[in-house]
């Protein structure tokens, strides 16, 4: 068994959850770390794939460009997101990614398929408050308004100069950044530059 | 000073906050509301800058962004910025601003004798006259900008923020006059998502400059109520202070925002966010409600202080409550200037005259002038004014029929302002950015929005509207018609158009260049304010051949500048259609470029700057290595540990350390940053023999295999060790900085040359932690912090893969080397990596272990003759010029890059080879990228050889070493060469690439 104490997320060495929160600010960051992230590759035309897939992990593959299968809202449950064609993202609770992995190695066996574990290759900046999407539009050059970019829904960009997966989840939406976490420190720096108008600093 | 051309009453300003400022050192007061225009104007400045060639005095001439004269510097220091029209800078209280084109002042230039010789300075001037010798022309350009002025760059950092925001619309309206309000609330009140922006303070364009009523009441009460219903709607956004730079393809738009240029400095930076934001619009449909602005006439001696644009001037009475002047003669060719005449005359400036170039001019405003007692002289013209730091008198003559001559009877009127109007000209700049087509309507000589390939039309005056109504209407329809193309149909009728106080306009005449008493060419008759162009340096350009409208521009610098000629192109352009007797289209028309008016450094760099300039890669143990005191080598984006200096040690000293540890017990160093890529699927081998230029369809699993890639070219492009790590599923590493390069190049082969090959690339880089331990103690630290892998050296030898459990956590063990030691890369999940390093570190106290960097790592390597691709090699090397050809297949049918290994280029024998360099003193160490020749002269040119590609003090060895590409080099093992440097020539022998245990007795140790 390893101690999970020997872990630490790309941001643990800033001692986020020891800052004091704003609680006047319209915006907030945090990282959600060691989410198990999966990353599913096969052929979404053959019906026995799709079939073996969601039985094996309880929710369907979504073959809608820039969709999301599994809860919309923020508790973090099973969800696929679409990533490309034969791409997807299958996203779970932390410490699950033993499992699943076990599970699909035993599944996709009969396909050309394939799974990989990248629970380590990214972790999560959400961003969330009343200004979220404005202060993300300052280095995400996507239409962040609820008409092009619904709750539910991911998409594949960039935050700044570096790549992010967006998923908007929960009904007052927050937006959840997939970063690779060689980047997180930039990102979140960048982050907190960029919401920084919207944080009032008390007077003194 | 007091305000003395302030009126009792009126304008657009709050007479309860009064402002101080200075200009060039003296101070002034002013409102809240003035502009810094407005406010020197109300105290009575006449002369705010001086010109460009001739350093004559000039005064305001517009009231905008097309002001060419007053250009200003603002506030000192950090905070300056050069080059700002007076006329757009909001005043604050403690406002700093002083001339940009004066030395040592404005009321005693230096450089006003240029004047006196202005006729050795015609247009081509610079061209003509410091063209030789070239050599001398960067001396020359220095000389010429001191002289030419313009504003001085702040020379310390800019202490502000600026940022960018990009934003998506359906319908952006640009210009917030009544018929881009028009517009933003038809298309807001049918649901469609609108931005509105207006590069002014208030929303109201030409409204606020002018005493319209709608609806019988003033026109403000209408623009008020306005942008209340657009502020009420959830998805429109207003930007006032914010105009719109450029207009690109795609109906992307950058808009410039001044969020706090109007604060002093220090409130400024009290205020959360962003000084300037550059807004990038994605715009479905585009409203170009962008108004117009008025023409100049061109006539001798037409650039004295006190001359402007009538527009400008009625602007300033009504809006700022400031009389321009005391007396004034207005010169027009049209309708328009009446309404500035009676404006100014309602607010106390004595109208001496409205001189109008037409005969008879009939309109309904020359009645209503001419009501309030105001003289209308007719069919005549300014022929010369009088004046230096102020015009003091205008002279009027009759013009002849056709235009060409003022001759008889001049009557002089003394005046100390001259309004100006030749017509109004659309302003279609963005139209044009963006490839609009222009259309040339001759009666106003106007060009209009034509056709365009954009989602984009054009309304108001922008579109040639003239009527306020016509404006209003417009304005209604094409928000309206934006919506709609959008899928936002209003519901319901439209509702009707508000009453305007129009009146119809007369004709026009147009007299483009106005006779003088003298011929043009002994006349200052001004086309272009800011540089100095006159009607008779247009003349030149066409006798000399610069027919063309660009040619024009460059010629003459028409044009140009930080007003881009925004009141002389169309002047220009239709005294050159007559020089050479065409029409105005004939000639054509200047392209509009980016920006409308000029876009600050600050915002087009954003939040790009300091710790925020580019991404920073860091591994798991960046924080532990910068604790350690690493100093860092940037490898593509990636920080990595280039040495780890202890106190007091140079470079030399640490790496020399870092060397010997490493042969001599054990070194570690943090290789997380090498590209990873999981290959999977049942051609992965297949995949492999195409990319690599070895076999691998017989790795067994758990093996490693060193790989070369090559370009079609046959060229070296990468370098790495592939894993087969089960029945078709393999690892493949790549170099740090060719990481996403060789995943990119992979899926382009497979998507597009080898779809039928089943394979699924996924890159893992991110996953794993990589540790390297190297040395002779690196078998026993490992065997301690492992009991489930066995590391004798049968059970895990060489280029061979263990998978289990290291320090209690999970691991990939890799036995492979880059040092030629007995090596073991750990690898482990990238959040176990610093816990990993810690147990390393502390398992291998013991033995000395060593963290090394990225530069002992260099060292090692050579010292066995290994290659770092992108440094030995640079894109045109081959195998066999590395002397790899043992790692080419001569039995694969094919690979990337087969086919140009045999092409007679690279067959050649005389290519440049890699080789090693002894040098003869052991202590010399060559310069990376030292030029190598056989055959040493006295001097250069020498027939160069090849160069130094990596060169090192090896500790180990106790002397330095080297790789250099030699032509020929494998045939000249043992010889000498020799590297010429500055003042002394090393000389150093030929010899093979591996210096050190070369029978690899240590790596299989």
């Amino acid at each position: 068994m390893v101690d999970p104490y020997l872990r630490q997320s790309p941001l643990a060495h800033m001692h986020l959850n020891t800052r004091p929160v704003s609680t006047d600010a319209t915006v907030w960051l945090r990282e959600e770390p060691f989410r198990t992230q999966i990353v599913l590759r096969g052929n979404a035309d053959k019906k026995p794939f799709r079939d073996s897939v969601e039985s094996a992990v309880g929710c369907a593959l979504p073959r809608e460009p820039n969709s999301v299968t599994g809860p919309t809202d923020l508790n973090d449950g099973t969800r696929i997101l679409w990533l490309g064609p034969d791409e997807w993202l299958l996203v779970a609770p932390v410490g699950n990614e033993q499992q699943l992995m076990e599970t699909l190695a035993d599944t996709l066996t009969k396909f050309h398929a394939a799974a990989v574990d990248v629970s380590e290759s990214r972790t999560v900046l959400s961003v969330g408050g009343p200004s979220a999407s404005e202060a993300l539009a300052k280095g995400c050059s996507l239409d962040l308004h609820p008409r092009s970019f619904a709750t539910g829904q991911c998409a594949q960009s960039e935050i700044a100069r570096a790549h992010a997966i967006y998923h908007k989840v929960g009904e007052d939406p927050v937006f959840e950044l997939y970063i690779h976490r060689s980047y997180a420190e930039y990102v979140w720096m960048w982050l907190e530059d960029a919401t920084g108008e919207y944080v009032p600093v008390a007077e003194g | 000073m007091t305000q003395r051309q302030r009126l009792a009453k009126g304008g657009r300003i709050d007479r309860t906050r009064l402002l101080s400022f200075t200009f060039d050192g003296r101070s002034y007061k002013g409102y809240a509301g003035d502009t810094l225009a407005s406010a020197l104007m109300a105290n009575g400045v006449s002369v705010l800058g001086r010109s460009f060639k001739y350093h004559r005095p000039r005064g305001l001439f517009g009231a905008g962004a097309e002001e060419p004269n007053a250009i200003v510097q603002l506030e000192e220091g950090p905070d300056t910025i050069p080059n700002l029209r007076a006329t757009q800078v909001e005043l604050y209280d403690g406002l700093m601003a002083s001339s940009v084109n004066a030395w040592p002042g404005l009321d005693w230039d230096i450089g006003e004798i240029n004047s006196l010789f202005s006729r050795v300075l015609p247009a081509g001037f610079y061209y003509k006259t410091f063209m030789w010798p070239a050599s001398f022309w960067m001396k020359y350009e220095e000389v010429i900008r001191r002289a030419a002025g313009l504003g001085r760059c702040p020379e310390h950092p800019d202490p502000d923020t600026y940022d960018k925001m990009h934003a998506h619309c359906d319908v952006l309206v640009v210009g917030g006059g009544p018929a881009g309000l028009m517009a933003a609330l038809t298309a807001g009140k049918a649901g469609a998502r609108v931005i509105l922006a207006d590069e002014q303070t208030e929303f109201g364009g030409a409204l606020l400059d002018r005493r319209n009523a709608i609806d019988g009441k003033p026109a403000a009460d209408w623009v008020a109520a306005a942008v209340a219903e657009l502020e009420a709607m959830e998805d429109v956004r207003l930007l006032p202070r914010t105009h719109a730079a450029g207009y690109y393809e795609h109906n992307f738009l950058t808009l410039l925002e001044r969020k706090t240029d109007h604060l002093h400095p220090v409130a400024r930076r009290r205020t959360p966010g962003p000084r300037q934001r550059l807004w990038k619009v994605r715009a479905a449909q585009v409203v170009l409600a962008t108004g117009a602005i008025e023409r100049p006439l061109v006539f001798a001696d037409n650039d004295r202080p006190g001359v402007m644009l009538a527009s400008a001037a009625q602007t300033y009475v009504n809006r700022y409550g400031v009389k321009p002047g005391s007396r004034a003669v207005v010169f027009t060719n049209n309708d328009s200037a009446y309404a500035a005449a009676m404006d100014l005359h309602d607010g106390g400036v004595d109208i001496a005259a409205v001189v109008d170039l037409r005969e008879n001019p009939g309109g309904a405003l020359v009645t209503e002038a001419r009501g309030k007692g105001i003289t209308v002289l007719d069919g005549r013209a300014v022929v010369a004014t009088e004046g230096r730091k102020r015009v003091q008198a205008v002279d009027v003559a009759p013009l002849s029929a056709d235009g060409r001559v003022a001759e008889g009877a001049h009557r002089r009127f003394e005046c100390d302002l001259v309004l100006v109007s030749g017509g109004w000209n659309p302003a279609v700049h963005l139209f044009s950015h963006a490839g609009g087509k222009l259309s040339f309507e001759p009666d106003r000589a106007q060009f209009l929005p034509g056709t365009t390939p954009l989602p984009c039309r054009a309304a108001g005056s922008a579109s040639g509207d003239i009527q306020l109504a016509q404006c209003l209407a417009n304005g209604q329809k094409a928000g309206e018609v934006a919506a709609a193309a959008n899928g936002f149909r209003r519901r319901g009728r439209l509702p009707g158009i508000p009453q305007c106080d129009d009146v119809a306009e007369g004709p026009m005449r147009h007299v483009w260049q106005v006779p003088g008493r003298k011929p043009a060419a002994q006349l200052k008759q001004f086309v272009d304010l800011q540089h100095d162009v006159t009607a008779a340096d247009v003349h030149l350009a066409a006798r000399e051949g610069y027919e063309s409208v660009e040619h024009l521009k460059r010629y003459t610098t028409l044009g140009m500048g930080t007003d881009q000629g925004k009141t002389a192109n169309i002047n220009g352009l239709a005294i050159m259609a007559e020089t050479l007797g065409r029409d105005i289209p004939g000639v054509g028309t200047t392209t509009f470029r980016p920006p409308y008016t000029p876009v600050t450094l600050g915002a087009m760099a954003g939040r790009d700057v300091g710790a925020l300039a580019d991404p920073v890669r860091r591994t798991p143990m960046h924080h532990w290595h910068e604790t350690a005191g690493a100093l860092f080598e940037d490898v593509g984006q990636w920080k990595r540990p280039w040495y780890y200096p202890k106190q007091g040690e140079s470079m030399q000293d640490a790496v020399d350390r870092e060397c010997l540890a490493t042969r001599n017990a054990i070194g570690v160093l943090d290789a997380t940053t090498l590209g990873k890529i999981d290959i999977q699927g049942p051609d992965a081998a297949e995949l492999l023999n195409r990319v690599y230029t070895n076999a691998w369809s017989k790795l067994a699993v758990g093996r490693c295999r060193y790989g070369l890639m090559l370009g079609e070219d046959g060229m070296v492009m990468d370098d790495g060790v592939t894993t087969c790590l089960g029945e078709n599923h393999y690892l493949m590493t790549t170099t740090t900085g060719n990481a996403a390069r060789v995943m990119g190049w992979l899926e382009e082969w497979l998507q597009t040359e080898w779809p039928d090959l089943k394979v699924y690339l996924n890159s893992v880089s991110e996953y794993w932690a990589t540790i390297a331990i190297a040395g002779p103690f690196a078998r026993e630290l490992l065997a301690e912090l492992t009991d489930d892998i066995d590391v004798a050296n049968e059970a895990f030898p060489f280029m061979s893969l263990r998978s289990g459990t290291v320090a209690g956590i999970p691991a990939r063990v890799f036995r492979i080397s880059f040092t030629g030691e007995v090596s073991f890369e750990i690898n482990v999940p990238s959040t176990y990596g610093l816990a990993m390093w810690n147990a390393v570190m502390m398992a291998g106290e013991k033995y000395g272990i060593t963290p090394f960097g990225t530069e002992t790592m260099h060292v090692l390597r050579a010292e066995k003759g290994y290659i770092i691709v992108g440094q030995d090699t640079d894109g045109t090397i081959t195998p066999g010029d590395l002397g790899m050809d043992w790692i080419v297949s001569k039995k694969k049918p094919d690979f990337i890059g087969k086919r140009s290994l045999s092409r007679q280029d690279t067959a050649r024998s005389d290519r440049k080879q890699l080789v090693g360099l002894l040098t003869e003193n052991p202590s010399e160490v060559l310069p990376e990228g030292g030029q190598i020749v056989a055959i040493v002269k006295d001097s250069p040119p020498m027939d160069m050889i090849g160069h130094v590609t990596s060169s090192y003090y090896s500790a180990n060895l106790g002397r330095s070493i080297a790789l250099a590409l030699v032509k020929g080099g494998h045939d000249r093992l043992g010889k000498s060469v020799y590297v010429p440097l500055e003042g002394r020539t090393v000389k150093a022998k030929v010899s093979k690439t591996v210096f050190f245990d070369p029978e690899g007795e240590r790596l299989n140790g």
